[in-house]
């Protein structure tokens, strides 16, 4: 079976599909919220009726938390050390060896109503890139629905950059398309496709010879960032069937976010880079490169659906039976953490940022399960492995800090007088607390790498060691902002799919910049 | 730099499967309260936990020093104490009263017990109902009592406003009978009497006039009240909250719903200790004391007030004003 040219391939959720299909692609929608919340009722059961075993579990569960915690941190250390090196290589050099004359880098930069100003550094990283402009083509790929003002700066853009690089188009996605939700997947499949007639047919390119870089509008290359890419890119034996996945780092703003934003985006840099260090686990997550055959071949983003960024993944992997991976580059790129012009907009602001990734995660799941029921040509150990990571995935996102932080009382409040008399009942709280100060430690090495990772601070900061200190202490939020923004949001999003109540439009994270007096 | 390897990500995963697997049964032993013995074998301990409001105090079991309590975390946990024995604790703190207790252990099981340990020395506050001119209690007002206020009938009207208060305190009803509503749930077939809940558990209790008991205090889960002299308490609430010093046992631990004090006088009257549902304040002809409810062992006796011919009252916000000859005093622990 031809996976790319089923009804089943760019499907969203299981309205889209009809009889026995919708009935199993909506049981599979049930998955992730029915095992988070059976691991709820379940823990709520066992303390209740069986408060033994549910503080065993727990005792357990803490434990393999904290060996976990370890292993992750020595693939986070590993990946700091490796990301570093990588930031200080010259792999303009390195590039020496190879014949790369004949790549083309099409950057595709959708964006919707941000300023001038978050376009134009995104734009300027490009210009100071070290890599040869004269094979970098960079599309502004705008929406008609931004409205003029929008269309403006691409514009000015445009007339600003057009001849640094070998070609800067500016796209105009057009608004109520049908078929098409409102978001980045709709504008930056447009882009692509208009680019592949402006640019890639007119100047006669192969398709394989084209690596695209889909950033989001804020993504701040470093000057050798093509340079790592293109090196990867020759390095790979079957390079089209490869994502190439970069370490977001949520810089760009750092001096001027609130502690509660730079921790919670600081922890989405790092389960990256610890991704990095575990390939096999990884799929394409915010910005990243691959290759314009690949993207070609499935028909470019999903247009229907909200998380197009780890999508396109999914859809490359069952297009080619299972043949294609992600390879981690460790090297970074600069993106905005969440600012808004109040604290509170900002906390909101996150919330919706997190429940839109968890929304990502959640709904892939049901797509990747589906597919792997009709498909026969990826081995069994294939989709089991897959399954798993994925699986297990979401449900550690939206459970274990809850379990580890909240339900470990549970046998204690609701195991009754029997239970509460015990020694494991006096003992449950008390290991409880002390796996979990152990484990901790590795937030020391969390503040540690955070710090190691700041730009350089702006002169209009003038305490530069209270700031640090504060940005030290900031880790000490984590109990907090793994519940509040990783949690909670990943049971709504899930808990929404199990019930069908599916996001039609993507939230477009707002890129806000303090104003500063240049006095 | 190349990524990391496979062969050391295996390692480390085996690695940490075989700490997982020798910590493990190592903490879940330590948390059921498991002791490696000499002999070779694990021996199921028990504990203890005991409550207290005191800080800085030390835990002696018998007669050895354990530890301290602190600030913080002032209720203290003893574990891996042998079970099927008893034990002698004792908690000291300098200028207070030392609480001593008998408390048997039982395997697996936490026992609880709460210290009590007020000071040796209660400062005392006495309520005087004038002031002198340097604004300091007086009995005499400053003009004397020819020009004070007084009432209709003669009487002399302190100026002070917690004199004031205090006599209506004491004067006033006795507050440590608190009510609760009467709730009609049946209505007897052999009379035509109406017969509340309240009434047929107080017939269970034995008492077939509850007007008739002596310094009632009802609760929803305690009736209390003194008895040919003597203190009587009854559970009444459900059998899942009864607190610890009802019971007796390990893990079939027997609950016994009354618990009485024979005390060598006479009470007077009595109360419940501020902020304590376990302490009696008891009012007998030598003073005021802080008697233990929990009747394991012997209890914990602490004079509050030594004195003759009292009386004591407790405000609403818990303080205690014990009344001496004509004067009133506040207590101040």
């Amino acid at each position: 079976m031809d996976y790319r040219n089923s009804p089943y391939f760019h499907v969203a959720h299981a309205r889209d599909l009809t009889g026995k299909d919708k009935t199993l692609y909506r049981l599979l929608e049930l998955v992730p919220g029915g095992l988070i919340w059976g691991t709820f009722l379940l823990i709520i059961l066992l303390s209740w009726f069986l408060p033994v075993w549910a503080a065993i579990f727990i005792i357990i569960f803490d434990l393999y938390w904290l060996l976990k915690t370890i292993s992750l941190s020595y693939h986070h250390y590993y990946n700091w050390r490796r990301m570093k090196h990588n930031v200080s290589t010259d792999w303009e050099k390195k590039l020496e060896s190879f014949k790369y004359e004949h790549l083309y880098h099409l950057i595709l930069l959708p964006f919707y109503k941000e300023s001038e100003e978050v376009v134009e550094e995104t734009v300027l990283s490009l210009v100071n890139s070290k890599y040869r402009k004269d094979r970098m083509v960079v599309v502004l790929a705008s929406e008609e629905r931004a409205g003029q003002e929008a269309q403006d700066i691409a514009n000015r853009m445009k007339e600003k950059y057009k001849d640094q690089f070998a070609d800067f188009l500016v796209t105009v996605h057009p608004k109520d398309l049908e078929g098409e939700i409102k978001g980045k997947g709709p504008n930056i499949t447009y882009a692509a496709e208009q680019s592949r007639i402006e640019f890639i047919d007119t100047n006669n390119l192969k398709y394989e010879d084209v690596i695209v870089s889909a950033f989001d509008i804020d993504t701040v290359v470093g000057d050798q960032y093509f340079a790592c890419l293109t090196w990867h890119f020759m390095r790979e034996e079957d390079p089209i069937n490869v994502s190439y996945q970069p370490v977001p780092l949520y810089n760009n703003n750092v001096w001027d976010t609130p502690a509660l934003s730079r921790v919670a985006a600081m922890t989405a840099t790092f389960w990256q880079m610890i991704q990095q260090e575990r390939p096999e686990k990884l799929v394409t997550f915010s910005s990243h490169s691959l290759s314009f055959r690949s993207l070609y071949d499935v028909g470019y983003w999903q247009k229907n659906m909200i998380s197009d960024d780890s999508r396109i993944f999914w859809n490359i992997y069952f297009a080619k039976k299972g043949n294609y991976k992600v390879v981690p580059i460790s090297y970074p790129v600069s993106m905005d953490a969440n600012l808004a012009e109040t604290k509170m907009q900002t906390l909101k602001n996150i919330y919706r940022q997190h429940l839109r990734w968890m929304w990502g995660a959640a709904e892939n799941i049901p797509y990747m399960l589906f597919a792997f029921i009709k498909m026969k040509e990826i081995p069994f150990r294939e989709k089991v492995r897959h399954t798993i990571i994925q699986v297990e995935g979401a449900w550690s996102m939206a459970t274990n800090p809850i379990m580890i932080l909240v339900l470990g009382w549970l046998p204690i409040i609701l195991g009754g007088y029997a239970f509460r008399d015990t020694v494991l009942s006096y003992n449950l709280p008390n290991i409880t607390r002390d796996i979990m100060t152990i484990t901790t430690m590795g937030l020391v090495l969390s503040a540690i790498i955070a710090s190691s990772l700041l730009p350089k601070a702006p002169d209009r900061i003038k305490n530069i060691r209270k700031v640090k200190t504060i940005m030290t202490l900031q880790w000490l939020l984590v109990p907090f902002t793994i519940i509040i923004f990783g949690s909670i949001p990943a049971i709504h999003a899930m808990t929404k799919l199990m019930f069908g109540r599916y996001m039609g439009e993507f939230w477009v994270t707002p890129k806000h910049r303090k104003k500063h007096d240049s006095a | 730099m190349t990524p990391l390897n496979k062969w050391k990500r295996r390692i480390l995963f085996f690695a940490l499967v075989i700490v997982f697997i020798i910590l493990a049964p190592w903490v879940l032993l330590n948390s059921f309260g498991y002791r490696w013995e000499d002999t070779f074998s694990f021996t199921e301990t028990g504990g203890v936990y005991l409550h207290t409001e005191v800080t800085n105090g030390s835990l002696f079991i018998n007669g050895k020093y354990i530890k301290d309590n602190r600030t913080i975390i002032r209720n203290i946990l003893v574990q891996k104490l042998k079970p099927n024995n008893t034990y002698s604790f004792e908690f000291r703190k300098g200028g207070h009263h030392t609480w001593k207790k008998q408390l048997p252990i039982y395997p697996g099981i936490v026992t609880e017990g709460h210290v009590l340990a007020i000071p040796n020395i209660i400062e005392t506050t006495e309520i005087f109902p004038f002031f002198d001119q340097e604004g300091k209690g007086s009995n005499i007002p400053i003009t004397g009592f020819t020009q004070v206020s007084k009432t209709k009938d003669g009487r002399i009207i302190p100026e002070n406003e917690d004199y004031i208060n205090m006599v209506t305190l004491f004067e006033g009803e006795n507050p440590y009978e608190i009510k609760v509503p009467e709730v009609v749930v049946s209505v007897s077939s052999i009379s035509d009497e109406v017969r509340t809940e309240e009434d047929l558990m107080y017939e269970e209790l034995g008492v077939l006039d509850k007007d008739s008991l002596n310094n009632l205090i009802e609760s929803t889960d305690e009736l209390m009240w003194i008895e040919k002299g003597d203190i009587v308490v009854y559970w009444i609430g459900s059998e899942e909250s009864i607190p610890y010093y009802y019971c007796e046992g390990g893990v079939n631990k027997i609950c016994n719903d009354e618990i009485s004090l024979d005390w060598v006088n006479e009470i007077k009257s009595f109360a419940l200790f501020p902020k304590r549902g376990d302490v009696w304040l008891v009012l007998s002809d030598d003073g005021l004391f802080a008697v233990e409810v929990d009747p394991r062992s012997e209890r914990n006796v602490q004079p509050v007030y030594v004195g003759n011919n009292i009386d004591f009252r407790i405000d609403t916000s818990g303080t205690i004003f014990v009344k001496d000859k004509g004067s009133f005093f506040e207590l101040d622990f």
